[in-house]
C-alpha cells in the first residue's frame, strides 16, 4: 500500500478489527469452559452458583423453540457459517432437539465432527445451550437447551446465559 | 505480531487472524482500497461499496479456514473471488449480502440502493478487458483461479508449471488488475 488509506476505509478497518477482537474474546470464553469440562473439573463448580446464576438463564432458555436453536447455531458458532441447520424437538421434555445440516458442514478444517460440541445463542444473544455432532460429516446434531445442556455436560454452568457478541470462533 | 523484520505473507496474516485481530487488520489494509474501488466501479454507490467491502472481509474472516494455502501466497484472488460472488448474489437477490457482517455485529445497511442486474452486466467482460492487458500466461492463470475458482494445483497442471509459478503469475496479474481497477472509470 503506497497511498494513504481514505478515512472511511480506515474507519471500516477499525470497526472490523474491533469486531474480530470481540469474536476472539468470545471464543476464548467457550474454549476455557471446554478445557474445564475435559479436565473433569466442571462437576466441582459450586452448586449454589448453578442455582443462582443458572436459574434465571435456564428459565429463559428452556423456552427456546426448534427455530430458535436452528437460528442460534450459526449465530453462536462460526463453524456453522454458511449452513442452514433445521431442528425438531426430540422427546417430550422440550429441552432436547435433533438438528440436521443436510448438506454437511462447510468448514473443512475438521475432518471428523463426531463428538464435537458447539454452543448456540438464544434471541437475547446469550448462550442458550449446546449441540453435539453425532456423525463425522456433522449432519446430525443432538442439542440441549438451558440446564439440560449443563446436565448433559456439554457446557459448564458458568457459560449458560453468558452474553456473547456474535458467534464464537472455531 | 512479530515477524522479526520479515514482511508477513497474506496467508500468514490470515492464519494468525483467528487469534490476532491486528493480523487481520494488516490483511485488510493491503486489499481494502482495491476491493472498495472494484465495488464502487461496479455499483456506482459509495455506501454500497463500503457495505460490500465490509461483507467481503467479514466472510473472509468467517471462512478463513477455507483458504487454500499453498506455500506463502497471496489472498488477493481469493478475496476478489468472494467479492465477485457477493456482487452476483446481491444482484440476484436484489439486496446487499450482509450476513457475515451481521454475525460479526458490524454495521451494515449504509446503502439504501437496491442492487440490480446492471451491477453485474458485463462483469466478466469488464474483468476480461482488464485481463486483456495482462500477458497471456498471467491472464489465463487469473481466469482459472478467480473466475473459475480452481485450485493452484489445477492452474499449474493446465499451464504446465509449478504451483508456485502459477501463484506468482496470478499474483503479478492481480497486481496489474488492481492498478487497472484503481484507475478505472470514476463515479458519474
Amino acid at each position: 500500500m503506497t497511498t494513504a488509506m481514505p478515512h472511511h476505509l480506515a474507519q471500516l478497518g477499525d470497526e472490523l478489527e474491533r469486531a474480530v477482537a470481540d469474536q476472539i474474546t468470545a471464543s476464548r470464553i467457550v474454549r476455557r469452559t471446554r478445557r474445564m469440562r475435559s479436565r473433569g473439573t466442571i462437576a466441582a463448580t459450586v452448586a449454589g452458583a448453578v442455582v443462582v446464576l443458572g436459574a434465571g438463564a435456564a428459565a429463559a432458555v428452556t423456552l427456546l423453540t426448534p427455530h430458535d436453536v436452528a437460528v442460534g447455531l450459526p449465530a453462536g458458532s462460526v463453524v456453522f457459517a454458511g449452513v442452514t441447520p433445521t431442528c425438531t424437538t426430540a422427546g417430550t421434555t422440550g429441552d432436547t432437539l435433533s438438528c440436521t445440516v443436510s448438506a454437511g458442514m462447510k468448514d473443512t478444517s475438521v475432518t471428523d465432527w463426531t463428538g464435537t460440541i458447539e454452543t448456540f445463542t438464544g434471541p437475547d444473544s446469550t448462550i442458550g445451550g449446546a449441540c453435539r455432532s453425532e456423525d463425522a460429516r456433522g449432519t446430525e446434531w443432538i442439542c440441549f437447551t438451558g440446564q439440560k445442556a449443563v446436565d448433559e455436560k456439554l457446557i459448564g454452568p458458568a457459560v449458560l446465559g453468558v452474553h456473547v457478541d456474535g458467534p464464537a470462533a472455531a | 505480531m512479530a515477524y522479526q523484520g520479515v514482511t508477513p505473507t497474506d496467508s500468514q496474516l490470515l492464519a494468525a487472524a483467528g487469534h490476532d485481530p491486528t493480523a487481520f487488520r494488516q490483511l485488510y489494509d493491503r486489499y481494502a482500497q482495491a476491493l472498495d474501488g472494484f465495488f464502487v466501479r461496479r455499483t456506482g454507490d459509495r455506501d454500497a461499496a463500503l457495505d460490500l467491502t465490509a461483507e467481503t472481509f467479514a466472510q473472509a474472516w468467517a471462512h478463513r479456514h477455507d483458504f487454500d494455502n499453498q506455500r506463502d501466497g497471496s489472498c488477493g484472488p481469493w478475496l476478489f473471488g468472494i467479492a465477485r460472488n457477493l456482487l452476483l448474489r446481491s444482484a440476484r437477490d436484489r439486496r446487499l449480502a450482509s450476513e457475515a457482517s451481521e454475525r460479526l455485529l458490524m454495521r451494515s445497511g449504509r446503502s439504501t440502493v437496491t442492487p440490480g442486474p446492471e451491477w453485474v452486466e458485463g462483469l466478466d467482460v469488464d474483468i476480461a478487458d482488464a485481463l486483456n492487458e495482462l500477458p497471456p500466461s498471467q491472464r489465463r492463470a487469473i481466469q482459472m483461479r478467480i473466475l473459475e475458482d480452481r485450485s493452484y494445483a489445477d492452474v499449474a497442471h493446465e499451464l504446465d508449471c509449478s504451483p508456485l509459478a502459477a501463484r506468482i503469475r496470478v499474483s503479478r496479474g492481480l497486481a496489474t488488475l488492481r492498478t487497472h481497477v484503481a484507475t478505472g472509470r470514476e463515479l458519474s
